[in-house]
């Protein structure tokens, strides 16, 4: 009776060792693989949370975190192209770039965010269209005061040729050059005038000839 | 009138021709490094033996950071000055390569001939390459005890200064 106690006690005993070890193995089953795989993600590579803070926005993904890496990527600057984006190009370090800045904006830095990291190894130059601030406003301004400069230039010379107030003077007085010109001009009419005079007294002649030879051709007639 | 034109003229065009000769005398292709005189950013890559070397566990001394790649011939030319100064400076400053867009098998194959100055680190996704600013092979990052980037070499390192500034360093 003891040997059978002994042997149910022992079995129970068992059991619940072997229950004990389904549960632990079951539990640390489940705790393990995200440990290591966020040690993993801590170890290797570059921690962006290190070198520009913890992330402002929503974590993205799908297409709107392709959509969103697109976006961002067609403004920042392929460092081994020429003037071209991270987009555009397809060499390497682009598509890295690219790959860097999706991960980001999946885990939830923002726009402003993702240049900051780029900025704080390339610089400034990292960015296709640069911040409209400090030294970077002479790209703004110049254009517009180089215009505004050419477009003065230009309504002072327009003014000058068409004739400005300074020149009404100037025409009520004509220059000896001018006075030149307009004797010549009157000699031409007169020249006109005479030949239109001329042309009068031929088409009177005409008509005399065309009666003499009507008479003429009467006289054969007859 | 035509001196006036003259004159707005040069007001105009003098600051533009004197903007594009400063411009001249500097290489469009040497863009400073904003990194230069911030500490480097931290990293952790697994060396070729499959080793996780950061740069933390190597915080305490200079280290010398060259990023390079069999198929770059200025690397390889460089190649035999890193491996002089580990070899004079060992114990004293770190040299550490980190492998730039290459197939480890590659380098694997060319560091059992030639030799590594020190550990020699896989940086599979450019993250490294990209968190220093690295445009292309080689370029070089010298960096003090106290973590923070003194100078950044563009192109192999010059073996006639390149000594003297591993020595500003110590």
């Amino acid at each position: 009776m003891s040997n059978r106690n002994s042997f149910q006690e022992t079995a129970f005993f068992r059991l619940c060792l072997l229950f004990s070890f389904f549960a632990c193995s079951a539990l640390f089953a489940q705790q393990a693989p995200p440990q290591q795989a966020s040690a993993e993600e801590s170890e290797i590579g570059v921690n962006a949370m290190i070198l520009i803070g913890a992330p402002n926005g929503e974590p993205l993904s799908g297409d709107e975190l392709d959509q969103f890496t697109e976006e961002v990527a067609s403004s920042i600057r392929c460092p081994q192209c020429q003037g071209l984006s991270i987009a555009d190009s397809s060499a390497k370090t682009a598509r890295a770039m690219k790959g860097e800045l999706k991960e980001l904006l999946a885990q939830g830095y923002d726009r402003e965010q993702a240049f900051t990291y780029f900025e704080k190894s390339y610089g400034e130059f990292i960015r296709l269209e640069p911040k409209a601030e400090g030294f970077n406003l002479v790209v703004w301004i110049a254009p517009v005061i180089g215009l505004m400069v050419g477009i003065a230039f230009l309504t002072m010379r327009f003014r000058s040729v068409t004739g400005g107030p300074g020149e009404e003077t100037a025409a009520a007085e004509p220059t000896r050059s001018e006075a030149a010109g307009s004797a010549e001009a009157e000699d031409v009419v007169a020249e006109a005038e005479e030949s239109s005079a001329d042309e009068q007294g031929e088409a009177e002649a005409d008509d005399e000839l065309a009666a003499y030879r009507d008479r003429v051709r009467r006289e054969i007639a007859s | 009138m035509n001196r006036n034109v003259l004159l707005v003229g040069a007001i105009l065009t003098l600051p533009l021709i004197l903007f594009l000769a400063i411009g001249l005398t500097k290489d469009p292709f040497t863009i400073n490094s904003p990194l230069v005189g911030q500490p480097a950013p931290p990293f952790a890559l697994m060396d070729l033996s499959g080793n996780t070397v950061s740069l933390e566990d190597l915080k305490g001394k200079p280290v010398v950071l060259n990023f390079w790649a069999t198929w770059c011939v200025p690397c390889k030319a460089e190649h035999p000055i890193l491996m002089r100064g580990a070899r004079d400076y060992q114990g004293r400053v770190t040299f550490v390569g980190v492998i730039f867009q290459d197939d480890p098998m590659l380098i694997r194959r060319y560091v059992a001939s030639a030799g590594a100055p020190g550990p020699t680190l896989i940086d599979d996704s450019s993250a490294v390459a990209i968190a220093y600013g690295v445009y292309g092979v080689p370029e070089t990052y010298l960096i003090g005890a106290d973590g923070v980037i003194a100078e950044k070499i563009i192109g192999p390192v010059n073996p006639n200064n390149f000594f003297d500034k591993i020595e500003s360093l110590l």
